[in-house]
């Protein structure tokens, strides 16, 4: 188990170098932040010192080399918009980014879990064909298409939604709905399937065979066994929450780290651009190995190594 | 399902494929069949009519300024309105089909292409090379790859062939990962010792018995993906990089309409309805397939057996 | 200057009703949240010049020496009293008695010389950009004489001094750190900075220690929103009070909707130095090619009107009798008679060439960028569209201009909420002007000259030399633009030239 688990950190860690290497030459590529950031005609001495500041006067390869000896102290650099800790900067968005993600992800779980087992339990019935088809529909809905109506609707129109901002517990609807919608569709199809190979399996015959309601056998029985499927492709969703909060963040104005790392692009913030990439590469990396974790919990067969 | 270049023998095939059972299976569900035929008609459109109408598309006539839709007064192109310079929105989503359609044909060939045959040659080998690349692989899919396609974007200037590149290269990962594993599964198989036994050559035992095995799997993947490089190609010309007029894909035609929402709805709202019955197509054709191959996963494409159903009451 | 002057007073008195405005209100405990377009770059008094900045701190967090008014367009005291001046390089100030600043210490002539000469960047402040430095292109500078006399001396003779420090806002140095551009705005105005959420909102809140009257509103919210429609639609439903940036379509036929003109127009720069535009015909062409009349009212609407200058009616370069006499209007017919003639002198005038344009540019200007391109399209032109974001927007704009650039035609818009020329063509249209691709020594010489002018003289060097630059189509106009303002249910609001600038929230009006 510890070796395995150092095994994968020490995978993790070789990704998340190879994330700060990208990361940090991609932003390089982008331009120079001095022409937002300088008024027309600035003196060439101001131009010096601020490149001199942010170490952008020195060669690229050293640059490189400056940037990777302060990462390993843990320092990302100070942010050229917002002066203060890239890293300080990044982690301040990513509570919102974490909370949204967390309600998303639990209800996109439990509406999967209901449509997936009714779609299960009454396989090829009405609710079977409904279930499916709109399943698919979720997860062929472009996000932002699905932002813009529902501001259309819910916003403009009915006025029971605001538009925009995350000041009361309303404005977090439609950008939970919006990064939900996608996940509910494909979540939906794995649980159905996974039910559908448990409830024909063996064991959960032998379970209604001695006598176990049909409901009791999914609640207790199958329900478990289809944890599994489910929470590992949850992992690979959880990865792509994170474009649907860059969408939310430039539609719904809503803050996290999507609105940081796109704002960091436009800005040519390289400290907070690398440093936000960090921050979610790690949140994914550490989210992938949680679950492999809690699979192996279920499901002790699978062994971690 | 190779298409052989002599008639003869391609008329006979097309007579024993509609004998087959796939076949049949596929004309006796309406969805998969609805699904086929969108996607053949968007193709058509993107293909054959979009040049034809593309300076017609991209003709600005002031006057016709949010012309609603549901009309046909002013002639049959004009039937789903007007965008803000007055180009017909329906020719507008045609030629916009041909991008739409490039970028999913051409993004997800190249990253299939590669994802597969890197795959492969990973899973067979092992080893260094191996961990290489799915250190890569982990790179490309730990940065969120509409993040990665900005930040590229940015660098080089937009166009139809750029984006190709960015979303062709940000899904490779997937198709990595899928053909590996597999590969590794087949690889300890026995009919591959035995090969192995007779002397056959890496590369003979690569192409000819473990790729094929690994194809369908690749090619049930790349219909899913069909619909995620659609969506995703309209997220990123939504948020107004990649293209650039007089290019125009449906994304940003959504994108162009939503400073009108409140007074020409239609703008943005017809694009949105012809990307989500695009990907949604694709959605249930790549289901079909699985459900091909894998009968008791279905149940849009199949009738209930005679057999009482798994759980009732 | 006495003509620019007057001119402005005729439109800011049509344009606006300050003369009208209701008697002070009672103080009061309400808050209002104002929805801006862009999320602002920083709180320094040294950088109100963008719109952004100012439309959040400038009158309302910080307060300059002078102010333009918006009614008549004359210079007025605000934290100086009065000034003189002394000799030909040398001005006076007698500052406001009794000023403090919001952290309770005394606003001074100290004060006021540390906040000019740093405006200026220079060694001391070096690694912090000011974005207000262009707005004194020649060194001044600025001294102490006693506690509320401040000396300010030239290094050129410059009769609109007392304008240019209009634009030098008044922060108390010592109190802020100096690269934490962010944090800390202590100013002498109404309103005393709360908190910053970068990229989420700025809060205020009335200043109870303020010189002048105290404003109605106590609190007040700044957030962003970049679409236009999310905006108006917070008015409706309450969730903002005030928005700016309205686009003509989500505008309201009522008074909801306030309109003013800030002296921005929409223009379009030809790269004079390469082809197909070193031929003054070709750029002439341009200029008959685009169908101002249809375009610009369709697109967009009351946010626009045809135009055919650089620069607004209320600057002192304006020729007001241009666009009867002289305006290069819609005649496709000319536009092809004189890129063939140019051809004929062998011109290569089907040199491809580029828009170049930003998304942002202005509300609704994607669309006419396009529809200008078409015009352009139909007369023969080789057009290709690229709009880029700022950054790479910019490269273009700027001096110099490689070789590997190609050919470019620059979408810009361009204010001038001065009324002096000299805010726009030294930068613009000179030869060695950062912005300028055009070089004419005729030009040249005329700005020169009316650079160290006053009055009526230095108004009539600067429209001939608008005369030379037009004729030459350096710059060509397409439209001014008018900017909408969106107001909630019982808000009051008087917009006015400047408003594109600053909104004062003590001149907002809640109605009980």
């Amino acid at each position: 188990m510890y070796t395995y688990l150092g095994r994968r950190l020490l995978s993790g860690f070789i990704t998340l170098l190879g994330v700060v290497v990208v990361v940090f030459f991609m932003s390089r590529f982008t331009g120079s932040p001095i022409d937002l950031f300088f008024p027309e005609g600035a003196e060439p001495a101001q131009i010096e010192a601020f490149n001199k500041a942010y170490g952008l006067d020195k060669p690229l390869a050293q640059q490189f080399g400056i940037f990777l000896l302060n990462v390993a102290q843990g320092d990302f650099g100070t942010s050229i918009w917002q002066q203060r800790p890239a890293m300080e900067a990044a982690l301040s968005e990513m509570p919102m980014t974490l909370l949204l993600a967390a309600i998303a992800m639990t209800i996109s779980i439990l509406v999967a879990l209901i449509l997936g087992s009714l779609a299960a339990v009454y396989r090829f019935r009405a609710v079977d064909r409904t279930i499916t088809i709109l399943s698919l529909m979720t997860s062929s809905m472009p996000h932002f298409w699905f932002a813009l109506v529902g501001i259309l609707i819910f916003a403009v129109q009915l006025r029971v939604l605001p538009t925009s901002g995350s000041n009361s517990w309303l404005s977090w609807i439609l950008p939970v709905a919006t990064v939900s919608i996608g996940p509910i569709g494909v979540l939906t199809q794995v649980v159905r399937g996974a039910m559908i190979d448990v409830l024909s399996s063996g064991y959960v015959r032998n379970a209604r065979a001695r006598g176990f309601s049909a409901r009791r056998v999914v609640y207790r029985h199958a329900l478990r066994n289809a944890a599994l499927p489910i929470i590992s492709v949850a992992g690979d969703i959880a990865a792509g929450m994170v474009n649907g909060a860059v969408i939310v963040s430039v539609v719904f104005a809503f803050p996290g780290i999507g609105r940081l790392i796109v704002g960091a692009i436009l800005n040519r913030d390289y400290p907070v651009l690398e440093a936000s990439v960090v921050v979610v590469g790690v949140s994914i990396i550490l989210l992938n190995l949680l679950i492999d974790i809690i699979c192996s919990i279920v499901d002790p067969r699978i062994r971690l190594n | 399902m190779v298409l052989q270049s002599t008639p003869i023998v391609a008329s006979s095939r097309i007579t024993r494929w509609r004998a087959s059972p796939k076949w049949q299976m596929f004309t006796s569900s309406p969805l998969a069949v609805a699904s086929a035929a969108w996607l053949i008609f968007v193709v058509v459109l993107a293909f054959v009519v979009a040049p034809l109408v593309v300076d017609q598309a991209n003709h600005q006539t002031i006057a016709m300024r949010f012309y609603a839709p549901f009309r046909l007064d002013k002639g049959f192109e004009f039937f789903l309105g007007a965008d803000s310079l007055g180009r017909p929105i329906m020719l507008q989503l045609i030629v916009g089909a041909r991008t739409s359609v490039l970028i999913a044909i051409f993004a997800v060939s190249i990253s299939a292409a590669i994802g597969y045959a890197v795959g492969v040659v990973s899973g067979y080998f092992g080893g260094w090379i191996d961990n290489i690349l799915l250190r890569l692989a982990d790179i490309i899919h730990t940065v969120p790859s509409l993040l990665m396609a900005l930040v590229v974007l940015f660098i080089l200037q937009p166009s139809i062939f750029n984006l190709i590149i960015v979303l062709g290269i940000t899904r490779i990962p997937v198709y990595l990962r899928t053909s590996r594993t597999q590969t590794m599964e087949v690889r300890e198989r026995m009919f591959v010792e035995v090969s192995k036994a007779i002397g056959a050559s890496n590369w003979r035992i690569i192409t000819r018995d473990i790729a094929p095995l690994v194809f369908p799997t690749i090619r049930t993947l790349a219909m899913l993906e069909v619909s995620a490089v659609i969506l995703s190609a309209a997220s990123l010309t939504f948020l107004g990089i990649g293209l650039q007029r007089p290019d125009v894909d449906w994304g940003m035609m959504v994108s162009d309409g939503r400073a009108y929402l409140k007074s020409a709805w239609f703008v943005a709202v017809f694009p949105g309805i012809v990307i989500v019955l695009t990907a949604l197509s694709a959605n249930i054709l790549s289901n079909w397939l699985r459900a091909v191959e894998d009968p008791a996963q279905s149940t849009l494409f199949f009738r209930a057996k005679k057999k009482r159903g798994a759980a009732e009451e | 200057m006495r003509g620019f002057i007057s001119s402005m007073v005729t439109v800011a008195s049509v344009a606006t009703m300050m003369t009208a405005l209701p008697a002070w209100a009672a103080t009061s405990d309400k808050a209002i949240t104002v929805v801006l377009a862009v999320e602002l770059d920083s709180l320094d008094p040294c950088d109100t010049q963008p719109a952004q900045n100012a439309n959040v701190v400038r009158g309302n967090v910080f307060e300059s020496l002078t102010h333009v008014s918006p009614v008549s367009g004359k210079i007025e005291p605000l934290l100086a009293e009065s000034w003189k001046q002394t000799s030909d390089r040398e001005w006076e100030f007698k500052l406001k008695k009794g000023v403090k600043f919001h952290d309770g210490t005394d606003f001074n002539a100290a004060a006021a010389a540390a906040n000019i000469m740093r405006t200026q960047g220079g060694p001391n402040y070096a690694g912090i950009a000011c974005l207000n430095s262009g707005q004194i292109p020649d060194p001044v500078k600025a001294e102490a004489v006693d506690d509320l006399t401040l000396k300010v001396t030239t290094s050129v003779v410059d009769p609109i001094l007392p304008l240019r420090i209009s634009y030098v806002d008044i922060g108390d140095l010592a109190s802020q750190s100096k690269p934490a551009k962010v944090l800390n705005p202590v100013g002498t105005g109404p309103y005393k900075f709360v908190s910053r959420k970068q990229g989420d909102s700025v809060k205020l809140t009335r200043f109870d220690g303020y010189w002048g009257a105290a404003p109605q509103i106590k609190d007040v919210t700044y957030i962003v929103r970049k679409e236009a429609t999310v905006r108006a639609s917070m008015v409706e439903t309450g969730e903002a009070q005030i928005a700016l940036s309205i686009q003509a379509q989500d505008a309201t036929d009522d008074d909801r909707t306030v309109t003013f003109k800030d002296n921005r127009i929409f223009v379009m720069r030809p790269m004079t130095f390469k082809e197909p535009f070193k031929d003054p015909r070709v750029r002439q062409a341009l200029s008959y090619a685009v169908d101002r009349g249809t375009i610009v009212p369709a697109i967009l609407g009351v946010t626009g009107a045809p135009y055919y200058q650089m620069l607004g009616p209320q600057v002192n370069a304006y020729i007001p009798d241009y666009d009867e006499k002289l305006a290069m209007k819609y005649d496709p017919a000319k536009a092809k008679e004189l890129i063939a003639a140019a051809k004929a002198d062998g011109h290569p005038v089907d040199t491809p060439f580029d828009i170049v344009t930003r998304p942002d540019i202005l509300p609704d200007g994607g669309e006419l960028v396009q529809a200008i391109a078409q015009n352009l399209k139909e007369v023969g032109l080789k057009v290709n569209i690229r709009s880029m974001e700022n950054t790479a927007w910019r490269e273009f704009l700027r001096q110099p201009f490689p070789a590997e650039q190609p050919p470019t035609l620059q979408m810009i818009s361009h204010d001038n909420t001065s009324g002096d020329a000299s805010f726009s063509f030294p930068k613009y249209i000179t030869c060695k002007g950062i912005n300028s691709a055009i070089c004419n020594p005729e030009i040249d010489k005329l700005v020169a000259e009316a650079e160290v002018a006053s009055g009526d003289k230095r108004a009539e060097l600067y429209r001939k030399a608008a005369g030379i630059l037009y004729q030459q189509a350096g710059f060509i106009g397409i439209a001014e633009q008018i900017r909408l303002i969106m107001l909630g249910e019982g808000v009051e609001y008087k917009a006015n030239p400047l408003s594109g600038l600053e909104i004062k929230i003590a001149d907002v009006r809640l109605k009980d």
